[in-house]
């Protein structure tokens, strides 16, 4: 037998059977009649109730979080669809229709900026010199007027207040997304781990790590430790994208010591405020 | 041969009840947890070796347990598939986290201490369990069940989903090491 704590039909050899006298495994019976009850032993008094409630409420909660994948998915759904508008929309606006071709060529890779799956380090490099190039052609010579005047002039008059309404829009996603991404690392640790329940949490990683994507090519990823903390998310959920039945308990533990590593649960604590999205709204 | 009639009535009863405590009937939940709990909760205990340890892993089963009652076949008993589901998540917990450090009484240590009566009967008491404690998590749990639980290797084997030979095999090996872990104190101690 291996020493991980598993057993199995088939166990490797041991080594030779040790030779056992009669004498030495009467010995072994005495010592274990005589204090082998004692080992471990349990309290004569089982907390049942204690117990009880335990589990009515952690059951209560997990059946909550079990339902939660497809509110996650929709949520996920629709701030990278919002996102992504913004991007776009913040993108075309520092543009303007009369612009360059390079810049227009620029503006109509924004979306695909904002779906960005694949992210290698020099793609990576590439997103961090988006907003230079974009900022280069802001041209204060550059005229402005749009079909769509009230947005465009939302995003473009500079005034503090549109700003500031725009910065809170990413907070509010970002806050929204540390939510769900907190329920769905609450939900890895403690749901049990089967095929059926692998297949849901990947899925929700999935959709999870397409929004981290996105906010890291966003505004929201400016702030240097909101920056870090979507880029170690990144991480993690890629590697639970990836969960399947065929996992080894290895595969897991790589998981969990990204998780403990990172210390992303306290850190996406931290980084919610009291009351949720819902404080900010 | 038929069975008596009150087991006929206990499993029919069973039944039923793990039925309705797999809709999510909260009362038939409860009346299988009043049934199996102090058995599993005691196992867990053997175990893990410390109350809030064992309480999480009770309470881990149960909730398992309960979400899964629609899987659960009745090819063997309940208390066996709810034993299956503790120990499972015993050893799952003891590989993450041994809690094998909390007895650190060095088995040579024995020799150095004082050999009156009481005080060898305690460290002779306090070598077996840290040998116990030392023991494979495997061969550790096939050794508390049937050594100290009193399970027999039919049940073990169905609980653990190994063959009874499995289950004799790693109890003559649990053992083995056991008295090789001893042999000095006993040695010592004559």
């Amino acid at each position: 037998m291996s020493d991980d704590g598993y057993i199995r039909d088939q166990e490797p050899a041991d080594g030779p059977e040790p030779m056992v006298s009669d004498a030495e495994d009467a010995a072994l019976d005495a010592l274990i009649a005589r204090f082998g009850t004692d080992y471990n032993r349990p309290p004569d008094i089982v907390p049942r109730e204690e117990m009880w409630h335990e589990i009515r409420e952690k059951g209560e909660l997990r059946r909550a979080i079990r339902r939660r994948p497809i509110w996650g998915v929709l949520v996920a759904a629709g701030l990278l669809l919002g996102v992504g508008i913004g991007i776009g929309v913040e993108a075309h606006s520092r543009i303007g229709p009369h612009a360059s071709p390079l810049a227009q060529r620029e503006s109509q890779r924004a979306p695909q900026v904002a779906v960005a799956v694949p992210r290698s380090p020099d793609a990576r490099a590439d997103n961090r010199n988006v907003p230079e190039t974009r900022s280069a052609q802001r041209a204060p010579t550059q005229p402005r007027v749009t079909a769509n005047r009230g947005t465009y002039a939302s995003v473009d008059d500079g005034s503090s207040s549109n700003a500031d309404a725009r910065s809170q829009a990413y907070t509010l996603a970002t806050v929204r997304h540390f939510t769900a991404v907190e329920a769905l690392l609450t939900s890895y640790q403690t749901e049990p781990h089967d095929a059926r329940g692998d297949a849901e949490m990947a899925s929700w990683a999935r959709a999870l790590l397409s929004q981290t994507r996105l906010l890291l090519d966003s505004p929201a990823g400016a702030d240097p430790a909101r920056q870090k903390l979507l880029q170690d998310l990144e991480l993690v959920l890629v590697q639970m994208t990836q969960l399947s039945p065929a996992n080894t308990p290895i595969d897991r533990e790589m998981i969990d010591g990204s998780v403990r590593h990172s210390d992303v649960i306290t850190r996406l604590r931290t980084a919610v405020p009291a009351g949720g999205a819902t404080h900010l709204q | 041969m038929t069975a008596p009639v009150t087991d006929i009535t206990s499993a029919r009863s069973e039944r039923e009840l793990v039925a309705r405590a797999g809709a999510g009937d909260s009362a038939a939940q409860r009346d299988l947890y009043d049934r199996h709990v102090d058995r599993v909760y005691r196992v867990a205990f053997r175990l893990a070796g410390d109350d809030d340890a064992a309480r999480d892993i009770t309470q881990e089963t149960f909730i398992r347990a309960f979400g899964r009652l629609g899987e659960f076949r009745h090819e063997s008993a309940l208390g066996t598939w709810l034993h299956s589901i503790a120990v499972s998540i015993a050893l799952g917990a003891l590989r993450k986290q041994s809690r094998m450090d909390k007895r650190h009484v060095p088995l040579d240590a024995a020799a150095d201490v004082g050999r009156d009566d009481v005080n060898a009967d305690v460290d002779l008491r306090e070598q077996l369990y840290a040998a116990i404690d030392a023991l494979p998590a495997g061969y550790r749990t096939v050794f508390v069940m049937y050594e100290i639980e009193g399970f027999s290797h039919q049940e073990i084997a169905r609980t653990l989903g190994v063959a009874e030979t499995t289950s004799k095999g790693q109890l003559f090996r649990a053992r083995a090491k056991l008295r090789e872990s001893l042999k000095h104190f006993a040695r010592d101690s004559q």
